[in-house]
């Protein structure tokens, strides 16, 4: 899911950039932070994760 | 006029408070003395976010007239000390370091503000650090609306961050202690970098009340100060139950000192590697003397690694998620972009793409880390990790880079992570200055299970007994 948001196709990037400014504008630093997140994701998702797992939103130390 | 040395401006709480007590000096003296520090100098390191002088003396004249009438409010009556500016002071400036927040001002005090006034502590400036603490993944140190933190010990160095105004001050006696915050190392490498104690406390244990979020699941508050007992003395003002923090433990703490484990009952869990291989070369004799000294308290030593979780990934992940909400309309105003470093900006653009269930998934995942760390405790008490495997980088040097060459990567992964993982577990973590390297300040960290920090504290104050890195100052 990461990946299709990162080529650009939510509708909150493009509509905050425009379709025409972002194609002719390529920002680098945007870029590498969405790559960073896709890459964050991969590694993320090959700890194995038991189905019950619940996440730490209830979160207390 | 009383003469305030430079001792005083390099004094613990307990040394300035016994002297305030034994009227070698007022109140108002020394919080002028310090106000006029602070202005004079704080500039030279970027570390002032706004002076508050006249708010301090009015707090001063009080403090004054409180022991004139022998009302005692405990250790931290009359200390000045300095907040990050991301903690809100009522009718001030708070600027979150960064310039789309320069005329933003709350009608109250933090609640960690409010704990300290009613200890009698003297409120004396807002300290600088990284805009918006660095959620975005700043890529150079001038990430912030008062420009790069800069180090006491050498201002061709970066302070620290993103609490780099809170350490800075601290190292070069502008403050007697500071408040920082930490979502993942903004406590302990400022503290580290700049030769100074640093306490990150269990998360849950401080209230956020009043403070800029970051990460609701990872934010905590907590002292730098020139001792591990100064910070026993903070945290102790400053902690407990907030209803109006969702994330409060619910608890408080009391120093205890007379109830902490003798060293022969402790186990330190370590990675050898840490010392030998992680650490940057200029970096090991420091950090391995240090190690010697704390086994030298009489410490049961055992050799573990940290479980295997891609942590930096979990805390980029969780803080992309809650960051990008609590900056949602920063981002989408289009006010973002005058933030001042570029790679930051499109840090936080990029949050508003993260997909849900990945976030879930990270938040998830943490449940695994948290009961890994669980059963981590199971054979040891606390971990012990130099707090950076560098020193100080230049001030104009891009961060992230690492001190080690991924080429020269040690097989075994020890605790280099512990960090992140710390943060991600929610655990408290001491860091105690432990010598220089290359002439810059280094430091080691103690990391506890939950709501452990006096025995934290107890091993920290052992180790300062036997050493006096805490205790050096850089040259005027």
């Amino acid at each position: 899911m990461l990946a299709a948001t990162a080529a650009g196709a939510t509708a909150s990037s493009v509509s905050a950039q425009g379709p025409a400014q972002a194609a002719a504008q390529p920002d680098p630093f945007l870029r590498q932070a969405r790559e960073g997140l896709l890459d964050d994701a991969r590694r993320i998702a090959l700890v194995p994760l038991p189905r019950t797992t619940e996440p730490a939103y209830r979160f207390k130390a | 006029m009383a003469d305030i040395s430079s001792d005083v401006f390099f004094g613990t709480i307990g040394e300035i408070g016994a002297r305030l007590r034994a009227k070698e000096f007022s109140c108002v003296e020394l919080t002028r003395a310090f106000c006029d520090r602070l202005e004079r100098l704080a500039p030279r390191y970027n570390a002032l976010a706004l002076s508050l002088r006249e708010q301090a003396l009015r707090q001063a004249r009080d403090v004054d007239s409180d022991l004139k009438l022998g009302r005692t409010r405990g250790p931290l009556q009359g200390i000045p000390y300095g907040a990050k500016d991301l903690l809100a002071v009522a009718k001030q400036p708070t600027t979150w370091g960064a310039r789309p927040f320069t005329a933003q001002v709350f009608d109250y005090n933090a609640r960690v503000i409010e704990k300290l006034n009613s200890a009698g502590a003297i409120l004396a400036g807002k300290l600088a650090m990284v805009e918006l603490a660095g959620g975005g993944d700043y890529r150079y140190a001038d990430a912030s609306v008062t420009g790069a933190g800069l180090n006491p010990w050498d201002r061709a160095r970066w302070s620290g961050g993103s609490s780099s105004g809170s350490a800075a001050a601290l190292a070069a006696g502008l403050v007697t202690f500071s408040l920082g915050s930490e979502t993942s190392g903004s406590i302990l490498t400022p503290a580290a970098f700049c030769g100074v104690t640093g306490l990150r406390p269990t998360y849950g244990l401080v209230s956020r009340r009043g403070a800029m979020a970051l990460s609701w699941t990872l934010d905590k508050i907590g002292p730098l100060c020139r001792s591990t007992e100064d910070c026993a003395l903070v945290l102790q003002a400053i902690a407990g139950n907030d209803f109006e923090d969702s994330g409060s433990a619910g608890k408080s703490f009391t120093y205890t000192p007379q109830f902490a484990r003798k060293p022969s009952e402790i186990t330190i869990g370590y990675a050898p590697v840490d010392f030998e291989a992680w650490a940057d070369p200029a970096v090991r004799p420091g950090v391995s003397t240090a190690l010697g000294v704390v086994k030298s308290l009489g410490v049961r030593m055992k050799e573990i690694e940290l479980p295997e979780f891609p942590y930096g990934a979990l805390v980029g992940t969780i803080i992309a998620g809650e960051a990008g909400s609590i900056f949602e309309d920063l981002i989408r105003s289009g006010k973002v972009e005058q933030l001042a470093d570029k790679a930051q900006i499109a840090g936080l653009k990029s949050m508003l793409e993260l997909p849900a269930v990945e976030y879930l998934r990270a938040m998830r995942v943490r449940t695994l880390v948290q009961e890994a760390f669980r059963k981590l405790f199971l054979d040891c008490d606390v971990l012990l990790s130099p707090t950076r495997m560098d020193v100080a980088p230049k001030v104009d040097a891009p961060l992230g880079g690492g001190g080690t060459s991924v080429f020269s990567a040690p097989r075994s992964r020890g605790m280099i992570s512990l960090i992140p993982a710390g943060n991600l577990a929610g655990l408290p973590a001491l860091s105690l200055p432990c010598g220089f390297a290359n002439n810059l300040p280094i430091g080691i960290s103690l990391v506890g299970r939950p709501f452990y920090e006096n025995q934290l504290i107890a091993l920290g104050k052992a180790f300062q007994t036997q050493t006096d890195w805490h205790r050096r100052r850089p040259a005027a």
